[in-house]
């Protein structure tokens, strides 16, 4: 012990070294080697102790800018198509590439879903909002400005309700709110790629243009997996409504993290902000590890930068990115080539002399608004009688609840029983061999016939867990088969089990006589042995029967 | 402040010009070469002699004049537009053309279907990666 911890000595008096050094340079990557050797602080899991005397714990604070690629045939302002992998350039009208002479003409798609997407999160709408030039130089976006919605965007003031299984065992469903801000129509950008060897950058416009929703949230969140979850309700929310589908690999979802710690009761750090978060995974990591990052910057003395920095996915740590000199000036001015929006609450406001099927009425959004997931769990949970955090775990997981239900459609099982088998035994295994619910060799009919057979009392159901393991194996056999091959079948001859029984019960008269003299545990012992002999083709409550009275 | 000569509408032919006094208006503006550097960078522009300066500072002074004005309780008014429902738009329909091909065709430099971008204004988004442990051991 001596040996280790004058180790640890060293090794933290070297840490101390390069932490110096780094903090001159301003370089950062020791952070990872301190993480290896503290526990992490950031996860909201752990609850500081609080003493009087020292100072509260350090939380961190996380605001979130989410751009949520609308679901559209055509672009934003302009008729070219809207596709992820398509030839560079293929997909890139005259007003994309920014020509001089080309006027943008919205596409009421995007309004529409805009002002869906916000009536989901609760937000007001706007009945008018403005576009505004936001400018800046960079080679993917030829205008040399941005059109979006800073004065007055489309929607304000929402609110999204998100949950995550938290608790020791990570059973326990908490749910928490977070304010959203507003939401705002803006155009995206090219995509650039960068030849460094023959130091040139090449331009894709294919991507200029398509229409954005940027959904900001307060700063209303802690740590890394509040974060997490509710980027995932938020997905989940979109892909009901159809206006985002919500693929982060597919750029379709893009997270940028506002962090900054303080302690509770002093004012607000100084925040840094973390892009190129590419994954719902990374959205966590990222965080937390900037969390970390910035709490052991002010522990050791120093100060946070207002910076960007990217998180790099193969070290886990957030870099610097390379440097904006000072605060970017935006030079924000109304766009010219668009009047307002208006937006009208119901047909009764439309006004005068404007059809009402060419603008959008904010009633008929809401009555085709669909089933949200909140809704969902909630109907599940009364339906079925399951447990939350069942309900959260069907929702959450893409087709389980249409599986589930599936499943439950073709059996007499309960539901409570069914849910057990679908969570514990079919997501269990396909997590375990890293397969999506579309992946699974057991289909919602398979897994219904075997739960119909374990219902019938021809198996028990350790049998049928034995069963489920052949059915992932040879997803091809049925399970009529399978029991028979595997013979498997409980037996039902009273005088087989008798006898078993019995035999059992003569070779073993000490433990006979330990559960004559009161000690009912050793029963137990007794019935694992009937069950090996008879390879788990009784039923446990009737041996149990048979060996009570055999042993009273 | 006084502003002579009511009648402000121009006509060619006619000479109308107003003055209003140095002591109504704010300080006169002096651009610094800080300044002049941070908007030539923002904007791209090329302005930093001294007849540029010159004409920036002249411009911001007459902008100044509106200083005079009482805009109290007043929206400024950014479209002639603003309270009726002009906003065009359009349904989400597809336009197939050669728009994209006739633009490569335009482009002075191309790489396998890709524009590529001047030098001067590649602002790369690349990180610069910290040194690595090893490198700092080397110090």
């Amino acid at each position: 012990m001596a040996a280790s911890s004058s180790g640890n000595r060293i090794l933290l008096h070297k840490l101390n070294e390069l932490i110096t050094f780094k903090r001159i340079c301003n370089i950062t990557q020791h952070d990872i080697f301190i993480r290896r050797i503290r526990t992490s602080r950031s996860k909201c899991q752990l609850q500081p102790k609080m003493h009087t005397k020292s100072p509260p714990q350090m939380v961190g604070v996380v605001g979130l800018e989410i751009h949520a690629q609308i679901h559209a045939a055509s672009k934003l302002f302009s008729s070219s198509g809207v596709r992820f992998s398509a030839p560079p350039n293929s997909l890139v009208a005259c007003f994309d590439a920014s020509l001089p002479g080309t006027l943008p003409v919205l596409n009421r798609r995007c309004v529409e879903a805009s002002v869906m997407t916000g009536l989901a999160l609760n937000c007001t709408i706007n009945r008018k909002s403005l576009f505004d030039r936001k400018h800046y130089f960079y080679a993917d976006m030829p205008a040399g400005y941005q059109i979006t919605q800073q004065r007055l965007p489309i929607a304000v003031n929402g609110s999204l309700t998100y949950s995550y299984l938290g608790g020791r065992k990570r059973n326990q469903v908490v749910t928490k709110n977070v304010r959203i801000k507003q939401i705002q129509l803006e155009q995206d950008s090219g995509k650039s790629l960068h030849d460094d060897h023959r130091n040139q950058t090449l331009i894709d416009l294919n991507r200029a243009g398509v229409g954005l929703m940027e959904v900001v949230m307060e700063a209303d969140m802690e740590c890394g997996e509040e974060a997490a979850a509710a980027v995932r309700e938020l997905q989940l929310i979109l892909q009901t409504l159809g206006t985002c589908y919500g693929n982060m690999a597919e750029g379709q979802l893009r997270v940028d993290a506002n962090v900054s710690v303080h302690r509770p009761g002093e004012p607000l750090g100084v925040r840094t902000e973390v892009k190129n978060i590419n994954s719902a995974r990374y959205v966590a990591k990222a965080i937390d590890y900037e969390i970390q990052r910035q709490m052991e910057v002010l522990d050791t003395g120093g100060t946070i930068l207002n910076e960007t920095r990217a998180f790099d996915s193969k070290s886990g740590a957030t870099v610097p990115m390379r440097d904006k000199e000072g605060l970017q000036d935006y030079r924000f001015m109304p766009e010219p080539n668009l009047p307002p929006l208006f937006v009208y609450e119901s047909v009764a406001s439309v006004p005068a002399g404007v059809d009402p099927t060419q603008v959008v009425v904010i009633d008929r959004l809401k009555a085709i608004l669909p089933e949200l997931p909140g809704v969902k769990r909630a109907q599940l949970v009364e339906e079925y009688g399951l447990l939350p955090e069942h309900s959260f775990t069907l929702v959450n997981e893409v087709g389980l609840m249409d599986y589930f239900e599936r499943v439950i459609q073709k059996t007499k099982a309960e539901p409570r029983k069914v849910i057990g088998w679908v969570i514990k035994e079919l997501l269990g295994n396909l997590n375990q061999n890293g397969l999506r619910l579309t992946q699974s060799p057991i289909s919602s009919e398979a897994l219904a016939e075997l739960l119909n057979i374990l219902e019938s009392g021809h198996i028990s159901t350790s049998a049928a867990k034995v069963v489920f393991q052949e059915m992932w194996k040879l997803p091809e056999k049925s399970v009529k088969q399978l029991v028979a091959e595997l013979d498997l079948e409980l037996i039902s001859d009273q005088e087989q089990i008798l006898q078993i029984c019995r035999r059992v019960v003569d070779a073993h008269p000490e433990e006979v006589r330990v559960i004559r003299a009161g000690n009912k545990k050793v029963l137990n012992k007794l019935m694992g042995i009937v069950q090996k002999e008879t390879k788990g083709r009784t039923d446990p409550l009737q041996v149990r029967r048979i060996l009570e009275e055999m042993t009273s | 402040g006084q502003i002579q000569n009511q009648s402000c509408c121009y006509s060619p032919g006619s000479k109308v010009s107003w003055k209003i006094e140095n002591s109504v208006l704010p300080q006169r503006t002096k651009i610094s070469p800080d300044l002049v550097d941070k908007l030539e960078s923002l904007a791209l522009v090329d302005f930093g002699n001294q007849e540029g300066v010159n004409c920036l500072e002249e411009a911001i002074r007459f902008a100044d004049q509106l200083h005079v004005v009482n805009t109290d309780g007043v929206e400024p008014m950014d479209s002639v537009l603003e309270n009726s429902a002009a906003l065009r738009w359009r349904d989400d329909n597809l336009k197939l053309d050669d728009c994209a091909w006739e633009l490569l065709q335009l482009a002075t430099d191309t790489v396998e279907e890709y524009f590529v971008s001047t030098q001067g204004q590649s602002l790369a988004a690349q990180s610069e990666l910290p040194l690595t442990l090893k490198q700092v051991s080397q110090f």
